[in-house]
């Protein structure tokens, strides 16, 4: 019995030490607003490809739910507290409650260049290649940049986290294969579309995941537990 | 055969207190950590939050900074080298111990031997 509270007080420290170093990146609010604003610019232009000024007006739409998000997440996030020292993105790093050495960054480009890339390539290729749905999706791989690296973190043994983990590898798996399918679809078929918002609604749902899970680990806890 | 109970390894008490401890594997893992987030973090109380940090500081395991900001004042916590090596041979310790309760078997009737700190509390 008492080597169980042992391993789970271990566990205890690596959930402890996993909210604090993903603390930056369980923000899913900030993607989420991106995702939703994509998902929105896709759903539009889908059924009647706008063109000139209608597709100027679709764009501002979508653009809203950055513009608005971001500081409304920004906001929220506020009542977390602070962390500095902890990368945006991260490398994976042994989860070993007994590796206490200070956390590196070797890889953190940044959130807000990130989200303005991939709002630059998704935008940019709908609005210059005449809504080519084809070369859009071809550029799904710069996604793979966020999901990818969340495949490989440690993780310690909890379901949540364990679940995170599972939903970034599959929709990884997702985007991958639908990228490769790209090449072999027809020009004319509006599947090119179809993949775009799966893509988009998934991603947002993975944001909403991550939301969701920083909220659940950084929940009031009863001071009784430190009894 | 079981081993003597001299080489069970010495734990520091003063990491051992579960709050403590989690506020020093809290701070291990970044560079700076805000008060806010400790307190979320760890569940603590602010009055009580407040008394672990200043005996961690007392001890010279952590540093703490009080900045203005925006008519504020932010108070943010850190780790410093003494404090890492404090917590690092803390989590050693705890694993010789696991590892010598396993290979004693003394686990099995689910008690430790006498002059052993009690486990930091684990959620149920």
């Amino acid at each position: 019995m008492q080597s169980e509270t042992l391993i789970a007080t271990t566990r205890r420290g690596e959930e402890l030490r996993y909210v604090t170093e993903h603390f930056r990146d369980l923000q899913g609010l900030y993607f989420a607003s991106v995702w939703a604003g994509l998902l929105m610019l896709v759903l539009l232009c889908s059924p009647t490809r706008p063109s000139g000024i209608h597709l100027l007006f679709v764009f501002g739409i979508a653009a809203l739910f950055p513009l608005v998000g971001v500081p409304l997440a920004h906001a929220w996030y506020k009542r977390y507290g602070m962390v500095k020292g902890t990368p945006e993105i991260q490398y994976p790093r042994p989860l070993s409650i007994l590796d206490t050495s200070p956390p590196r960054r070797r890889y953190a480009p940044g959130l807000v260049v990130v989200m303005s890339g991939i709002w630059i390539v998704f935008t940019g290729t709908i609005l210059f290649h005449r809504l080519d749905e084809y070369r859009a999706a071809l550029n799904l791989w710069i996604v793979l940049v966020l999901t990818v690296p969340r495949c490989f973190y440690p993780a310690p043994a909890i379901p949540s986290i364990q679940l995170r983990r599972v939903l970034y590898i599959t929709c990884s798996a997702i985007i991958f294969f639908s990228v490769l399918s790209v090449p072999f679809m027809g020009p004319l078929h509006s599947s090119g579309w179809l993949l775009l918002e799966i893509v988009c609604a998934t991603l947002l749902v993975l944001s909403l995941y991550d939301h969701w899970l920083l909220s659940h680990l950084l929940r009031a806890r009863p001071e009784a537990f430190y009894d | 055969m079981t081993k003597p109970l001299e080489a069970i390894p010495e734990i520091n008490r003063l990491v051992h207190e579960p709050a403590r401890l989690a506020i020093l594997t809290v701070l291990a893992a970044c560079e700076r950590a805000d008060f806010l987030f400790l307190e979320r973090a760890t569940g603590l109380t602010r009055g009580n939050l407040s008394v672990q940090l200043a005996r961690l500081e007392e001890a010279g395991l952590i540093e703490i900074e009080k900045i203005l900001e925006r008519k504020r004042t932010l108070t943010t916590a850190s780790l410093v080298r003494h404090g890492r090596q404090a917590l690092d041979l803390y989590w050693r310790n705890m694993e010789e111990m696991r590892a010598l309760a396993k290979s004693t078997k003394l686990a099995k009737d689910g008690s430790l031997p006498r002059g052993l700190p009690r486990p930091a509390a684990v959620e149920s």
